[in-house]
């Protein structure tokens, strides 16, 4: 008997509703679901995935000792004991937890319960991706509604929202033909596919966004504006002084101003800087803002486990021994952070179980690896960028031997003796105040790279790294299934014909990829795709002491034409 | 019935997201054709479900009919992928690269809109530019050429 339920998605932090219809509980087929509130039925093609998701033939089952498929509750007695006589031997501090982004506002709970009350450790962190951490630190998690992309006159959009968040475009793009007056003003380094809608397009260089930001703050004349040298702000956005003046009055004008902001892969400081003079200018103008996130439940994450220990923190601890035990729920983090933490430092140490919807490179170089349920087989809650909250109705049951983290953490502590309870969320932490003006200073400071720099970009068909949208089918058969793009200066210093290959090299590594043309990149920009592991890698993860988290960027970059 | 998808290259974000719709709802056949025409420009193309389709005249098998309702439908049972009409089909909208033996073809979801509802195209569409419209008025569709050719030079001209 064919029945029809309804979901969300979590592949973003939006949270898009959508239908699913199951035959006698099985999967069959994606539906719409016009009554969600923010994407009214429309859904991006990683929405799609979720159905693939439930039927992919190659999902993590299975819970393994050293390899061995075993029974989920030998695994977890094997965690159990091993946590016992660790902190028998090391105290509870020796123990360290990783959470994911994709956990319910409950698992959340139990994980700071977890590892507080039965484990006794303060590090407890979670893996976001990318720029998350910093973009929340400084914007917070915004306060902008759905309905507010429908009645606004403005939209400043920082990145490139419509490919990374592509179900809020529509709202977007009828809400500027609304009025002829109306209008979309963005700031990206390259010409984005949210750029061919924008009115005005400000090209701000890598990572100096919160110069142009902090600029049009000041123009404003905003209270507690920054400190900025107009000039070099004007400069690294290539404009005129008295353009960002302008733009700043436009602003002050408008009705309602929307701001829409993502982070990308970066100077962490740069980030948190963006995202904090993102929410100053909606504030300032009387209107709204909106960060998005890539994790689907980064906001959830933040507000309940706070940001009393980061991953960068905990990944030195285990690098310098002090954590023995490394409990891992959800992320991959040997790829999520390239070169942030060795496998030797994982094999030294005396517990290493992590679970995941798929195996992966931390699970196979663990000693329990636990299956993990994915956020369609089990009821949560959800808080998602645009407010409220998203509650979730398990569609099918768990697969095999896969269950949600929070039960997972349940059981554990049964195991170990003790209960967990599901306390009230913390509440949005206090981000440590940072010093705004020397950081612009840095920033402003900062030499433009010489020759070729390399730059994130985005990808409709894939989750930034591609960990779980890598193995779904559409994108596979996508040719070519990656690409660098490349501005036509770079491609004719290296002879390079379009769709021909191109080694990049960095300091830390080479890649040999497909090189596309396009009069997109300028300035030695080029863009390469996140979700290739190795193009990733390319980039050095350097820890920064002041935000807490990592610092992205390639050194050395040379790109030589295979042709 | 006489809904048809169209699309509007002017709103597009090129997301693919109607791609993978139509592919995860044809159990991961792509039914809807898409042509890399320049660097970074798909353009997707659905059938057009023609009043004279040359598919059906170029079918060996039979496979290909046009229905009284309008609809161009393939037998799955009596394609045998010979490909004879993805050569016949002067708009390129059947995909010569067959993932099975038979060759894909949009159907315009028939399961949806035997129920009024939108093609998975259309109804996924996250810009807005693709949707599902009766085409019966004919006065109302006069300058949809007109249009359809301005957005396709539009997108063509924003990016190289």
């Amino acid at each position: 008997m064919a029945e029809k339920r309804k979901g969300s998605c979590l592949f973003c932090s939006l949270q898009c509703g959508f239908g699913m219809e199951l035959d006698e509980g099985a999967p069959v087929r994606i539906d719409f679901d016009e009554e969600a509130p923010l994407n009214r039925g429309a859904l991006c093609a990683r929405g799609h995935y979720n159905i693939e998701l439930l039927l992919h033939p190659r999902r993590f089952l299975a819970a393994t000792v050293n390899r061995r498929r075993v029974p989920r509750v030998t695994a977890i007695s094997r965690v159990a004991g091993k946590l016992s006589s660790i902190k028998e031997e090391n105290g509870g501090t020796a123990i360290g937890v990783i959470v994911g982004t994709e956990l319910s506002n409950e698992d959340y709970r139990k994980a700071v319960s977890f590892a507080s009350d039965v484990v006794g450790t303060r590090s407890l962190a979670v893996a976001y991706d990318g720029n998350d951490f910093p973009f929340l630190e400084g914007g917070g998690a915004g306060n902008a509604a759905p309905e507010d992309l429908d009645d606004a006159d403005c939209f400043l959009l920082v990145g490139d929202i419509f490919w990374g968040h592509p179900c809020i475009a529509k709202r977007i793009i009828e809400a500027r033909h609304a009025s002829r007056s109306n209008a979309i003003y963005t700031v990206n380094p390259y010409r984005t596919n949210t750029d061919w809608f924008a009115d005005f397009h400000i090209k701000a260089r890598p990572d100096t966004e919160p110069l142009v930001l902090g600029a049009i703050l000041s123009a404003l004349r905003a209270k507690g504006a920054p400190k900025v040298d107009m000039d070099s702000a004007a400069a690294a956005a290539g404009l005129a002084v008295a353009e960002i003046e302008a733009l700043a009055a436009d602003l002050k004008e408008r009705k309602k101003v929307v701001v829409v902001a993502s982070s990308r892969l970066g100077n962490s400081a740069s980030a948190r800087l963006t995202a904090l003079f993102a929410s100053r200018i909606a504030d300032s103008v009387g209107g709204k803002y909106a960060p998005l996130f890539r994790g689907g439940n980064a906001i959830g994450a933040y507000r309940h486990v706070g940001s009393g220990r980061t991953v960068p923190e905990i990944l030195a601890d285990v690098a310098d021994g002090k954590i023995k035990a490394l409990l891992v729920f959800g992320p991959d983090i040997l790829q999520l952070y390239p070169g942030a933490v060795s496998t030797d430092d994982l094999e030294a140490l005396g517990l290493l179980a992590a679970s995941s919807v798929f195996e992966n490179d931390t699970s196979k170089h663990s000693d329990v690896g636990l299956p993990q349920a994915v956020w369609t087989e089990f009821d949560g809650s959800y808080t998602p960028s645009f407010g409220g909250t998203t509650s979730i109705e398990a569609l099918v049951r768990p697969q095999g031997d896969a269950v949600a983290v929070g039960e997972m953490l349940q059981a554990l502590a049964a195991e170990l003796g003790s209960g967990i309870g599901a306390g009230e969320p913390a509440g949005e932490p206090e981000a440590p105040e940072i010093d705004v003006d020397a950081a612009l200073g840095a920033i402003a400071k900062r030499a433009p790279v010489d020759g070729v720099s390399l730059v994130e970009g985005t990808n409709p068909l894939h989750r930034w790294d591609g960990a779980i949208t890598g193995r779904m089918t559409f994108p596979q058969r996508q040719r070519p299934y990656c690409e660098v793009w490349i501005g036509e200066d770079v491609a004719a210093e290296l002879g390079l014909a379009p769709g021909s290959n191109v080694t990049v090299t960095s300091d830390r590594g080479e890649t040999r990829i497909i090189a596309t043309v396009t009069d997109r990149m300028q300035g030695g920009l080029v863009a390469i795709p996140s979700y290739v592991p190795d193009a990733r890698g390319l980039m050095a993860w350097t820890p920064n002491a002041e935000t807490r988290w990592y610092d992205v960027a390639a050194t050395g970059v040379k790109m030589t034409s295979d042709s | 019935m006489n809904k048809r998808n169209v699309l509007d290259y002017g709103r597009c974000i090129s997301c693919k997201s109607c791609i993978a719709a139509c592919f995860y709802s044809h159990e991961y056949q792509d039914h809807l054709e898409a042509s890399q025409v320049l660097t970074n420009i798909v353009l997707q193309m659905n059938c057009r479900h023609c009043e004279q389709p040359l598919c059906e005249a170029a079918c060996p098998r039979e496979a290909i009919k046009r229905r009284d309702d309008g609809l161009v439908i393939r037998s799955n049972i009596k394609c045998s992928g010979c490909t004879s009409c993805a050569q016949a089909c002067p708009f390129g909208a059947i995909d010569l690269e067959k993932t099975r033996h038979t060759m894909p073809k949009c159907d315009l979801c028939n399961w949806r809109t035997l129920e009024d509802k939108t093609t998975m195209c259309a109804g996924t569409c996250t810009s807005g530019a693709r949707t599902f419209v009766d085409i019966s008025d004919g006065e109302a569709q006069k300058d949809q050429p007109m249009r359809g050719a301005r957005s396709v030079a539009k997108t063509v001209r924003r990016e190289r």
